[in-house]
């Protein structure tokens, strides 16, 4: 071999360790990068499950919201504008199937007597216990909501009139018949109530509510504790 | 020459100490800063330089917060992974998490940016 054989094998030789010590180092570099790609990875989808378990949360906390912005806390009826909400769903057409609902209005008589006698928890109890016999009175599909301080407002979708005049006087009759229970003892409660009908269709509310309340009005001058239907 | 650091909490912005001394990295109050990546860039700079420069002695992350935007879970990961990192490499680094005892979210994500990781740690309940 030539001379100039020799030390090239020699330079090639040093380049080869080097190659291999470069190669060794890039692997490690890269090993490295692998790892922080990984661990990029998985943060990724942790933090996409985080996100999804909020929004999951938020749509529940918006639900749990929207119902209680149309509950009375009191009673657990529905309030006024939970009850303004299903008047317009009936409206719309979508509470019943044929074309038409009852709204009875009931008013507690002489409420406030009660109040300023036996005070705002006596009160209070007395319109916790109606809201019970309310619901029990009514059927499942029908809607309660405390329309008022003391009024009430029942919507009983697919009922005829009789039917729901039967309901509303069978409701009053029990409340006349068995005293409520408050705090302060045994309270004798009547009710007074106006009933009309609601159409699918109708410009608004308004109207069939007037109704009502013209017939409640007209249950109250005649002696209270009753049941009135509306002149349509 | 590993520095001190120390900014006062704002409203959307956590108290920050970073003590050259003790190598503790604190963190207290609530983390959503408008420009978050930008806030934590520095600290987790100080960080790696904490654990390169620190010899033997314990880095400590101590972390007091209620409140965490996204990108301050993202900065707390990566600050995460760069101790679980050195512990892996041999360096005692150590991880404390203190949580209002109230606060069930905290409490639970700071189980879960833990729970893959190696290192010692601690979450505190008070």
């Amino acid at each position: 071999m030539s001379e100039r054989d020799e030390s090239t094998e020699t330079r090639i030789a040093a380049l080869v360790e080097k190659a291999t010590a470069i190669d060794a180092e890039l692997a490690r570099e890269v090993d490295w990068l692998v790892g922080r790609y990984r661990r990029a990875e998985r943060n990724l989808d942790k933090i996409s499950r985080m996100s999804d378990r909020m929004q999951a949360r938020i749509l529940e906390l918006n639900d749990k919201l929207r119902a209680a912005s149309l509950t009375d806390p009191l009673t657990g009826l529905l309030n006024r504008r939970g009850a303004l909400d299903a008047l317009a769903t009936c409206i719309r057409g979508d509470l019943s199937t044929d074309g038409a609902c009852m709204l009875a209005l009931i008013d507690i008589d002489h409420f406030k007597t009660v109040n300023d006698t036996l005070g705002h928890d006596a009160g209070d109890q007395v319109l916790a216990d109606f809201a019970v016999r309310l619901k029990a009175a009514l059927r499942a599909q029908d809607l309660a909501a405390r329309w008022g301080g003391e009024e009430f407002l029942a919507i009983l979708p697919d009922c005829p009139p009789d039917e729901a005049r039967g309901l509303v006087e069978g409701l009053l009759e029990g409340l006349r018949n068995q005293p409520v229970l408050t705090q302060t003892g045994l309270l004798k409660v009547t009710a007074s109530s106006g009933i009309a009908q609601i159409v699918v269709g109708e410009a608004g509310h308004e109207a069939a509510l007037a109704r009502a309340d013209k017939a409640l009005y007209a249950a109250k001058r005649s002696g209270r504790d009753r049941c009135v239907m509306a002149q349509d | 020459m590993l520095e001190r650091i120390y900014i006062e909490a704002t409203r959307s912005s956590p108290l920050v100490e970073c003590d050259p001394a003790t190598l503790v990295l604190r963190f207290a109050g609530e983390s959503y800063p408008e420009n978050t990546f930008q806030f934590y860039r520095p600290l987790i700079a100080w960080l790696d330089r904490a654990l390169a420069e620190g010899a033997g002695q314990t880095v400590t992350l101590d972390v007091a917060l209620s409140y965490l935007n996204t990108g301050s879970i993202k900065s707390m990961m990566d600050m995460l992974d760069r101790l679980d990192e050195a512990h892996q490499d041999g360096r005692p680094v150590m991880v404390l998490w203190r949580c209002d005892a109230e606060n069930e979210r905290i409490v639970e994500l700071a189980q879960e940016l833990l729970e893959d990781l190696s290192l010692p740690h601690e979450i505190r309940t008070e």
